[in-house]
């Protein structure tokens, strides 16, 4: 039963309330003034030009993340792995610029790029072909195929390719000019922000208007029926975790030429599993995902500044992702049990 | 001479396997117990690293590794108590309910683990003292295992005989399979999927407080 | 039977029976009534909630007819003759039957149903055979649970078959890949429409289009699919005529009738009919069979699977019982005996048609 309008507001309302109110009671349990830490939250994150290039740096690949959940999730498909297919992604690319650092800019950069998004995609893939054919639930593979990916990474920057100048540290050597995404608006927010807005936008457009997204709704809402109209479900399952991937990778590509100049340990601190939960707090919603991931990524720069300005340890902005999704997940559920039909 | 080396090999691999695999086998009966009354909790790696952060502190302040075991199991079932709030008390979805539980426990064992961190503990006392080293093959075994490891393997005993041949398990099987029946047949199913979800971050927070208290023995590896 | 012996052994004071008969033969409906008339000799009080005359017949003291969520009758079982209690369940006149379907004029197979062999994790086909010819209506009865809704799938080409082929006018539709020309001449009307036939998310006007979903423009036209969409509803009297309506608010009846303005709305060469009437009152049960002998008239092979024996025996050309996946008998209308398709339904006795 779909809740009514006023229900659905009373609920985002009161979701809010209780996240507001169970993380002032968090802030409180560490020692801190909970509702001036959180104005002073509110402030690293939005208040000057300064916090909010930081919080868009964060939004960028949290919607690019957001946006790899929410596809499948018109097919119903539930994928976790958008973190694991940012790394993966991340190593495709910087496979094409440790290969040939000296190509010049109109070849490397599309190529990295290209190379980070099928990285991602075939991850991905991956899991939807084990979908389709075996029936493999794809939360489980997604989420188990996340650890794989990191360690991959982490033995190619161990190994293989450690830049020996590097000193100890383990990391790919510095990336070329030409291999570096440019920053939009002003920001340090890289052009992968675009990207995602734009992606989102046409991914909205794709699922709501065309023949495509009914194909994904009838298959989401009843296979066999869905079969009656011709649809196909396995060329949709593996179409749908392609693009997410695509998307999961190209941002984990972004994040290390862009961000972090090289590939390391630590090119994302859980935007996979960020991202999940914005996807989930948009309701699926391609549109919605873009300012909701700003918002997220405003409380993920805050955390990092309470750590730098206030010795509050960063983990407080995991904490509180973890309180805003467990809020939002009572809030709408509740609100669903509140219109169940019985009879 | 090459017989005792291939058995001592063979004892060092079998008890490494033993080691490494006590909090698994807890962590996982905890998990399939919660799944065999219907329910899915992906939460419990935040439950074990909640278990390994509270279970390591507890046990260097006390100086006692029983009681951080303790410890760490109530702070997995504490965090558990979230995904039956949101998921029984909130008909929300369990997947995502599972992450948000994840989420919490990732969050939880960082922010206090940095804290807790190189602290000294004392784990348990193996099976046997040092100079039964010396033994083929259940040597190393009984000198590197605490009594940790047979207890996770008599759980596991336990917990099947349990689910099959008592009327609980039976109940607890039941809800599992038709929540409809179990509830025409005079059980009542939510209470019983709160159990199983409690029992698992029970079990989940102990296997995290062996991982750290006993295992390891280095706190929080978050 | 084996939840009626659970019943037994629960020593209840008051027993609540929901449609019992529907999974039972015939002489098992028999020593249930007995049962239940044993139940209540021994002071023990029994609600037997059902759609069938016979069940009341047999063993009602006392009668409630409900309609719309609502009681609308209430007397002793002898103060009510069958047709006022059809009056009551349905609230109109009485209900006349429907014109006997005329028998094929040809006896050219049109649908050949050869070994055919299908499996869905559980219920399941065993070669099964039979032809049909054009406008000749096949009526398939049996227990419900041995295979029929798989047979029903298979022949709808959801199911793949095993072994075994459909071919239906010289094409072979069993092993087909979702071939848009055969879609179009196999219409499926399963039962429970809300799980089988429509998508309860979609809204009716979506719902309708599926059979051409695949042939729509890249950017369909809303306002296309909602026109065809209130045509078909105002023909086949589909209730409430709201095209953006959810598919899950409409009633059973209505729900198939939509179905059935999908699926039969053009002329087919095989209808499948997968107990198209069940939980539907008279009416709309009516209204179904009527669209349905009316592709016969035309010349379509039809499918019929049904738990009413009476329904069958008035109206199909032939009929066939399955029982475990087979099929046990195949006989004309004219010839069918009750007590032999009884003991086929039971698994007794094995005759080629």
């Amino acid at each position: 039963m779909n809740p009514s309008t006023s229900t659905k507001i009373i609920a985002v309302l009161g979701g809010v309330a209780a996240f507001l109110g169970t993380a002032a009671i968090f802030l409180a349990a560490i020692g801190r003034p909970p509702f001036a830490t959180l104005m002073q939250m509110a402030l690293y994150a939005f208040g000057d030009s300064y916090s909010l290039s930081e919080s868009l740096v964060k939004a960028t690949p949290i919607l690019l993340c957001a946006l790899s959940v929410i596809l499948p999730a018109r097919l119903g498909l539930i994928t976790v792995g958008a973190e694991g297919q940012l790394y993966f992604g991340a190593l495709t690319g910087t496979a094409v610029v440790v290969s040939y650092p000296a190509a010049p800019m109109i070849v490397l950069m599309p190529a990295m790029l290209v190379a980070g998004a099928a990285g991602g995609a075939f991850w991905s893939g991956v899991a939807g072909l084990l979908r389709a054919r075996s029936n493999v639930n794809e939360t489980i593979s997604t989420l188990l195929m996340n650890y794989v990916a990191v360690l991959l990474v982490s033995y190619v920057i161990y190994g293989a390719w450690k830049d020996p100048t590097s000193l100890g540290w383990p990391a790919t050597i510095p990336f070329p000019k030409a291999a570096t995404v440019p920053s939009v608006f002003g920001t340090r927010a890289h052009a992968g922000l675009v990207v995602g807005i734009i992606a989102a936008v046409i991914l909205h457009i794709a699922v709501t208007y065309a023949r495509w997204g009914l194909a994904l709704r009838v298959l989401a809402g009843n296979r066999k029926v869905a079969s009656m109209a011709g649809f196909d479900f396995n060329r949709q399952t593996l179409l749908v975790m392609a693009i997410g991937g695509a998307l999961a990778g190209f941002a984990g590509i972004c994040e290390t030429s862009a961000i972090q100049g090289r590939l390391q340990a630590g090119i994302s601190v859980g935007y996979g599993l960020t991202g999940f939960l914005v996807a989930w707090l948009s309701g699926q919603h391609f549109l919605r995902a873009i300012p909701i991931a700003v918002l997220v990524g405003g409380l993920i720069a805050a955390g990092d500044a309470l750590q730098l300005y206030a010795k509050v340890p960063s983990a407080s902005a995991t904490i509180m992702q973890g309180l805003l999704f467990a809020v939002a997940l009572g809030a709408s559920g509740l609100a669903g049990k509140r219109t169940t039909r019985h009879g | 001479m090459a017989e005792t080396e291939v058995l001592a090999v063979a004892g060092s691999w079998v008890a490494a396997m033993l080691r490494s695999s006590t909090p698994l086998m807890l962590v996982t009966t905890g998990e399939t117990l919660t799944q065999r009354v219907g329910i899915v909790n992906l939460g419990i790696e935040g439950q074990m690293l909640c278990g390994a952060c509270v279970g390591f502190a507890v046990a260097a302040q006390t100086g006692s590794p029983v009681l951080g075991f303790a410890a760490g199991a109530a702070a997995g079932l504490l965090l558990s108590l979230v995904h039956v709030a949101l998921c029984l008390g909130c008909d929300a979805n369990q997947i995502g309910s599972g992450i948000a539980v994840f989420t919490l426990g990732l969050g939880f064992s960082s922010y206090f683990g940095r804290g807790v961190v190189g602290g000294k503990v004392a784990g348990l006392a193996p099976l046997a003292a040092s100079d039964a080293a010396g033994i083929p093959f259940a040597g190393p075994i009984l000198t590197q295992l605490t009594p940790m490891a047979p207890f996770a393997i008599v759980t596991v005993l336990i917990a099947g005989l349990w689910l099959y041949r008592t009327r609980t398990g039976l109940n607890w099987r039941i809800v599992g399979e038709s929540f409809q029946t179990a509830r025409a047949l005079g059980i009542r199913p939510l209470v019983v999927q709160a159990q199983g979800i409690l029992v698992g971050g029970l079990m989940s927070g102990f296997a995290g407080a062996i991982l750290s208290v006993d295992y390891t023995k280095l706190g929080p590896m978050s | 039977m084996v939840e009626l012996a659970k019943v037994l052994n629960l020593n209840a004071r008051v027993v609540i029976l929901d449609e019992p008969t529907s999974v039972l033969t015939p002489a098992e409906a028999e020593r249930l009534y007995g049962f239940i008339r044993t139940l209540a000799a021994e002071g023990k009080a029994v609600v037997l909630i059902t759609h069938k005359l016979a069940d009341i017949a047999a063993c009602a003291n006392r009668i409630i007819v409900m309609r719309g969520g609502r009681i609308v009758d209430a007397a002793p079982a002898r103060e009510r003759s069958p047709e006022a209690l059809v009056d009551a369940m349905v609230g109109r006149g009485v209900v006349g039957s429907l014109p006997v379907p005329a028998a094929p004029t040809s006896h050219v197979p049109v649908l050949q149903v050869r070994g055919l062999t299908a499996q869905v994790q559980g219920p399941f086909v065993r070669h099964v055979s039979f032809e049909l010819a054009a406008g000749e209506i096949l009526g398939i009865a049996g227990v419900s649970g041995n295979g029929q809704f798989t047979l029903a799938e298979t022949l709808a080409g959801l199911v793949p078959a095993s072994t075994g082929d459909v071919v239906l006018d010289g094409v072979s539709i069993a092993s087909r890949a979702h071939d848009g020309a055969i879609a179009g001449s196999v219409a499926y009307i399963p039962e429970r429409p809300l799980d089988n036939a429509v998508v309860a998310e979609l809204d009716l006007a979506l719902n309708l289009s599926l059979r051409e979903a695949r042939r729509l423009p890249l950017f369909p036209r809303r306002e296309t699919i909602v026109r065809r969409a209130e045509a078909l509803m105002a023909r086949y009297d589909v209730r409430p005529p709201r095209p953006a309506l959810g598919a899950s608010a409409l009633s059973g009846g209505n729900l198939q009738k939509l179905v059935i303005a999908r699926e039969l709305s053009r002329k087919a060469k095989l209808v499948i009919a997968c107990y198209p009437a069940m939980g539907l009152d008279v009416l709309a049960a009516q209204a179904v069979y009527r669209e349905m002998f009316r592709q016969a008239a035309d010349g379509a092979c039809v499918v019929w699977i049904s738990e009413e024996l009476d329904d069958l025996l008035s109206y199909a050309h032939r009929i066939a019982v399955m029982h475990d996946g087979a099929i046990m008998g195949i006989v004309r209308r004219e010839d069918a005996d009750r007590q032999v398709l009884g003991r086929w339904m039971a698994g007794h006795g094995r005759n080629a048609a």
